[in-house]
């Protein structure tokens, strides 16, 4: 802890953090102390003067008129914020940023929640004095999801400071000089960084605003909220999202001290609006006739109970969800309980995943490693990231790594394909995809043994390794690579010392992967087909899991279903077509249900559900509780109150009398053990020529956000990347159409990428309903 | 007239620049051959004890300055000659530069040898590009005779110079906006601190000197602090470039004794009043400083003489009006430069410049309101917490204006017509 010091406000004595930012201090304090260019996350800039107060050193000094955010509190410092001099130049302030400020509040999309307003009506400027003519600009077309309104910039160059500083991004900037300063880019055009929908929070007017949000335009007073998990990819991001009138209005993020401090990537921004598309059918169907929830969930129950009885405690197979709530996986769960059934659930669409997945999130709870929430990222001095695009794959670690950088982290990559922040890399290691855990292997025997010649490529890491003080390594368990997850556990573990923290986060496929892989209940995906397959299992449940993706498309789903003797959909988005299956109940989406979900870190965190009365009110979990009623297994509900974490922990079998509580977050701790899995799970991939690669994108590539408009149109086109030479060797032209390496009813139009591996085809990944849908070009 | 040091090589009936040789056979690189044989400490000391102080307007002792620079510092250090000299009616830099390169030259060498740095900056704004281009030839004159580049004279210091001509904003005359732009970046200001000598080009140790500054140096090294002290009169150090511009017979620039009254400069150099009138006000430091009227004539042009008598010396490239001028469209004019050249960054100068010019504007026009004066009060006062030296700058003269003048701007208020302007 800080040496606290004495100063006095206005009066009042405080004890305050010796050297901490005086404004930061009144703002802490509650003593609101008007100010616009100071932002927490971005620090101060002075360029608004607004923040102004008498300050003298000492109670003997004469006191001046300084910023309050460009000063240190220091012992006996006296600070005067309701000086009548003071106050009198932030009135001039207001006045002056408002005399070429539209005066249009009644119906500016700000309103209501416009920092210009509340600094207004603090800083007590009422009556307009100048009569000259306004300065009025041109807006600017920025894409899909940020409006743009010129007019209304006090040029407190908050947004190039987040744009460029923080995001480090280029496209938005500052043009002019004198009282003609312009934020926007050179000419019209979207914005290329993945974070620009923070524009939105940080400028205090309403220049950039939610396109998304004035498209179908409410006060923001008038908007429910509720305090949200993010669903869109596996950090758990911290949300606030907004809705009135049956719709998921916008999505803000609720600012969390260890996460997502006060912003969000677009995708969990925009992404969200998938909630508003439901079903398009609304009403539950018994083979593919429209009946009422109580007859459909009474249908299933009979014919599940049925199945049990003629075919034994074996005979049904359940998909469960990795995107669903710990509440609605364990209601799954228990729904096996009740039909006296073995669970054979499985979370996963293919054993690698399962496979990889499992052996990081049992590192991560079994505490084998110590993991970074994203603020500690931040403070690292060494960055490794292994196996995937972080800006891709998880968002905000990307913004968290930006900062590292920013500080000076020496950043190095190792990935079968280039990604956004390669750039600031002091060097990439570009590598096959099955090439990576080697790679990493490398790099582990050149640190172990010092003696011994390093290869020139990994040199420099090794290096920057060896100096650290805080190495963070950030791995990918989203491509299903079990050696490179084992092999950057024990890169992490040679490198942590003594006296040296080390971090290393795994990073997964969604929302709850961690949570899931927690279950002992978890089945192979292949030994789930093969039951399937073989007619062994007679029943298939899927919930919140989308069986075009599970069974690899459409057709083969279609041809499992008709050999079951009942299926049933439980699902929140457009599945396959309902009557496929013999039950479908369409449920309520994420943030208008509630639930508990594991970040990647074990951290569990709670979502609530927004009330917005749209058609559909039963969540998942509800829905498969009131079958477990149906079956008159009331007395199971009782001793699972889901609500409460413990005991739907206990039914997942997770062992929670560990569970820790560190800053307020509570952590889950895992009966998985690392090493058994360790041990009996390397399925090495068979030697190919060419290996397919997966790409993440930040927009399309996640499954229900790529529902969202907004994201849909941002969404880059399907295609098949290949490197030049591999290109040139095989006789492939830049458009020529090659199949889709394990999905060869598909051809792609090949696109040359030289920052790809050679010996790699990349395909972007897109959930099977968005594939369907996506122009693709041949579909054989 | 006294002595001429800085302007001594300077023929102005014959405005070629000075060659190497002409600059060598007049003595010149003497005074960085003696400060090559002394320690870089010994060379600061020297510098110090001349009493030598800033012209680039602030009038900060050089010696002072230089000894901030950390000497056991193992990166790059760098010396910046600030030649943007955009101040209204101020021509001194451009004189030097243009007549006498390789005593600039001389003198960053010299002040390059004494904080240890080894490259140096020449940052000339646009309109003076021919003058950069005189600059560029004796570079490459003081290279072919090993007075730039390595191993100077064979002491085994280094040092490499070079021009930055600048795209050219008044506020790039900021030695830390002066630095961003040479970046590459926007000519915005820094926050101080952290200092230039500390933190300055590209985050390094950096010293931003003005061209007269550094033209002064050679000289106090050939002939010694002692001699220099003596320059000036009424102790106060050295010679001093002065101008004139406005209402007077005989504009110029002159090399003048240190402390020389202004009423000297303005009646024996400039040659008194232009026109039929009186002289009513003159700013004496070019623009950014306050404005005297007669009763302050006698002030001797010093930095601690016109402090006290409420103005800065600034350049000393004084402007002159005459009972003939409005001086309340000679304030518009004054503040249409200021709202010009803001560079954009703070709240009270960005906005308020251009308010303040329209309101002055307006009253000029006869447009004016009684109200007005208070707009214009509020404003003057306002403009004093800016984030960098420049608003407070425009303060000066505008504060004097309306406080000195306002009789005129009330007149013009209440008339709503200009009787004063012939
Ligand atoms: C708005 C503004 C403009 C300035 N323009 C110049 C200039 O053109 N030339 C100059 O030498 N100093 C200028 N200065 C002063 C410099 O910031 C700096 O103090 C000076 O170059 C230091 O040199 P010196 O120590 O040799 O005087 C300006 C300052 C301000 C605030
Ligand atoms: S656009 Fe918004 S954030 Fe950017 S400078 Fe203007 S008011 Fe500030
Ligand atoms: S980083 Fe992940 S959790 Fe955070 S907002 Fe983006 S998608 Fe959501
Ligand atoms: S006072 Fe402010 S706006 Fe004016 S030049 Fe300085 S930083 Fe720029
Ligand atoms: S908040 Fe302090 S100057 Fe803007």
């Amino acid at each position: 802890m800080s040496e606290l010091v004495k100063i006095s406000i206005d009066g009042q004595e405080y004890q305050v953090p010796a050297g901490a930012n005086l404004l930061q201090v009144c703002l802490d304090l509650g003593l609101m102390v008007p100010h616009f260019c100071y932002h927490e996350a971005l620090g101060p800039a002075g360029s608004c003067r607004l923040c102004a107060a008498m300050v003298a050193p000492s109670a003997e000094k004469p006191a001046q008129l300084v910023m309050t955010c460009m000063t240190k509190v220091s012992e006996g410092m006296v600070v005067k914020i309701q000086d009548p001099y003071a106050k009198d130049f932030r009135r001039g302030v207001i006045e002056y940023l408002m005399l070429n400020h539209p005066h249009d509040c009644p119906v500016c999309d700000e309103g209501g929640e416009c920092m210009l307003q509340d600094m207004t009506v603090l800083s007590e400027h009422i009556h307009r004095r100048s009569r000259f003519p306004k300065r009025t600009w041109r807006n600017q077309y920025l894409g899909p999801l940020i409006h743009h309104e010129m007019n209304r910039c006090i040029t407190c160059y908050r947004c190039v400071r987040f744009y460029r500083e923080y995001a480090l991004g280029k496209d938005l900037g500052v043009f002019g000089s004198r009282d003609r300063v312009y934020f926007g880019r050179v000419k019209d055009g979207v914005l290329e960084s993945e974070f620009a929908g923070n524009l939105v929070d940080v400028c205090p007017t309403g220049v950039f605003t939610n396109k998304r949000f004035r498209e179908v335009y409410s006060r923001p007073w008038d908007l429910h909220t509720a305090r949200a998990i993010c669903v869109h990819c596996s950090i758990g991001c911290n949300l606030l999202p907004g809705g009135r009138h049956r719709t998921l209005r916008r999505i803000k993020p609720h600012p969390h001290k260890e996460l997502n401090r006060f912003f969000i990537c677009d995708r969990g921004r925009y992404g969200g609006e998938y909630v508003n598309l439901y079903p398009r059918q609304t009403r539950p169907t018994i083979a593919g006739t429209e009946v009422g929830f109580r007859e459909a969930i009474h249908h299933a129950a009979t014919q599940l109970r049925g199945i049990v009885e003629q075919h034994g405690t074996k005979a049904i197979v359940a998909l469960g969800s990795s995107r669903a709530s710990l509440e609605t996986n364990a209601a799954l769960n228990l729904l096996f309980k009740a039909l006296g059934a073995e669970p054979q659930i499985v979370y996963y669409d293919s054993d690698e995943e399962y496979a990889a997945v499992r052996l990081a999130a049992s590192l991560t709870t079994s505490r084998a490693i110590t993991v970074p929430t994203l603020v500690e990222m931040e403070k690292c001095d060494f960055v490794l990231s292994i196996g995937g695009d972080l800006t891709g794959e998880a968002p905000m670690f990307d913004l968290s790594v930006r900062q590292a950088i920013r500080a000076g982290a020496a950043f190095f990559v190792i990935s079968p394909r280039a990604g956004k922040l390669d750039e600031f890399a002091r060097s990439v290691l570009r590598v096959r995809p099955d090439a990576l855990a080697q790679a990493v292997e490398k790099i582990l025997q050149a640190l172990s043994n010092p003696a011994e010649t390093i290869a020139p490529e990994i040199a420099d890491i090794v290096q920057a390794l060896r100096s650290a003080k805080k190495p963070l390594f950030l791995c990918s368990a989203i491509h299903g690579d079990v050696a490179l997850i084992k092999a950057t556990y024990d890169l992490a573990k040679a490198a942590h010392q003594e006296n040296r923290p080390c971090f290393l986060a795994y990073y997964y496929p969604a929302a709850n992967s961690v949570g899931v892989a927690l279950a002992n209940d978890s089945l192979e995906p292949t030994k789930a087909l093969d039951l399937l397959r073989t007619g062994t299992a007679k029943a298939v449940i899927a919930v919140e899991h989308d069986l075009a993706t599970f069974f690899g498309n459409l057709e083969n789903a279609k041809g499992i279903l008709e050999k079951c003797a009942f299926s049933m959909i439980v699902s929140s988005v457009d599945s396959i077509p309902p009557d496929m299956a013999t039950v479908w109940l369409p449920a309520s989406p994420h943030y208008l249900t509630s639930g508990k979900f594991v970040n990647y870190e074990g951290r569990v965190q709670h979502s609530e559900g927004l009330s917005l009365a749209t058609p559909l009110t039963d969540g998942p979990a509800d829905l498969l509780l009131s079958l477990i009623e149906d079956l008159g297994k009331s007395a199971l509900l009782e001793q699972a109150q889901y609500s409460d974490i413990f005991a739907v922990a206990a039914e997942q079998n997770v062992e929670l009398d560990e569970l820790t509580a560190k800053d307020g977050g509570i952590f889950i701790r895992g009966q998985l053990r690392p090493t058994d899995l360790m041990r009996d799970s390397s399925p090495s991939l068979p030697k190919r020529e060419m290996i397919r690669w997966d790409i993440i994108q930040t927009f399309g590539s996640e499954e229900l956000s790529a529902l969202a408009p907004p994201i849909a149109e941002l969404a880059a086109p399907a295609r098949i990347e290949m490197h030049p030479d591999d290109m040139a060797q095989q006789n492939i032209a830049e458009g020529d159409f090659v199949p889709v390496p394990d999905t060869p009813s598909m051809k792609l139009k090949v696109v040359p990428n030289p920052n790809l591996a050679r010996g790699t085809f990349a395909v972007p990944r897109l959930p099977a309903h968005v594939a369907s849908q996506v122009p693709v070009e041949v579909q054989a | 007239m006294s002595e001429k040091v800085l302007l001594k090589n300077i023929d102005p009936k014959n405005p070629q620049p000075v060659t190497f040789e002409q600059y060598v056979k007049n003595g010149g690189y003497e005074g960085a051959r003696i400060a090559l044989s002394k320690t870089p400490l010994e060379v600061q000391q020297i510098v110090k004890d001349s009493g030598l102080r800033g012209r680039g307007g602030a009038g900060f002792p050089t010696g002072l300055k230089w000894s901030f620079v950390p000497m056991d510092y193992q990166g790059q250090k760098y010396l910046i000659c600030n030649c943007d000299e955009m101040e209204p009616g101020t021509f001194k830099d451009r004189a030097l530069v243009y007549g006498d390169p390789h005593q600039l030259i001389e003198g960053m060498l010299i002040a390059a040898y004494a904080m240890q740095m080894t490259k140096g900056f020449i940052f000339i704004r646009y309109e003076y590009k021919k003058g950069a281009e005189i600059l560029d030839r004796a570079i490459a004159e003081a290279e072919q005779h090993g007075w730039l580049g390595k191993n100077i004279q064979g002491s085994g210091f280094d040092f490499h110079l070079e021009t930055h001509l600048s795209a050219g904003r008044y506020i790039c005359g900021e030695e830390t906006a002066l630095l961003n732009s040479l970046e590459g970046k926007r000519a915005n200001p820094r926050s101080k601190p952290p200092f230039p000598q500390i933190r300055g080009f590209l985050g390094q140790p950096t010293i931003v000197n003005n061209v007269e500054t550094l033209c002064n140096i050679p000289h106090i090294l050939a002939k010694g602090p002692e001699w220099y002290k003596k320059l000036g009169l009424n102790g106060n150090a050295g010679t001093k470039l002065m101008g004139a511009s406005g209402r007077v017979k005989t504009p110029g620039l002159w090399e003048l004794p240190m402390g020389t009254p202004l009423s000297v400069l303005l009646n024996e150099y400039a040659g008194g009043p232009s026109r039929e009138f009186p002289f009513k006000a003159v700013i004496p430091g070019a623009l950014s400083t306050p404005i005297f009227t007669p009763e302050q004539f006698d002030t001797p042009m010093d930095f601690d003489s016109v402090a006290k008598a409420g103005s800065r010396l600034g350049t000393a490239c004084v402007i002159v009006f005459d009972e003939g001028d409005c001086m309340v469209a000679a304030t518009a004019n004054i503040m249409k430069f200021y709202a010009r050249e803001s560079c954009g960054f703070c709240t009270p100068c960005r906005e308020g410049m251009q308010w303040i010019y329209d309101t002055v504007c307006a009253i000029r026009d006869g447009q004016g309101q009684p109200s007005d004066m208070q707009v214009l009060d509020d404003l003057s006062r306002h403009i004093a917490h800016t984030f960098c030296a420049f608003a407070p700058g425009a303060q000066d003269p505008f504060l004097s204006a309306i406080t000195k003048f306002r009789h005129e701007f009330e007149e013009h208020i209440a008339k709503r017509t200009c009787s004063i302007a012939k």
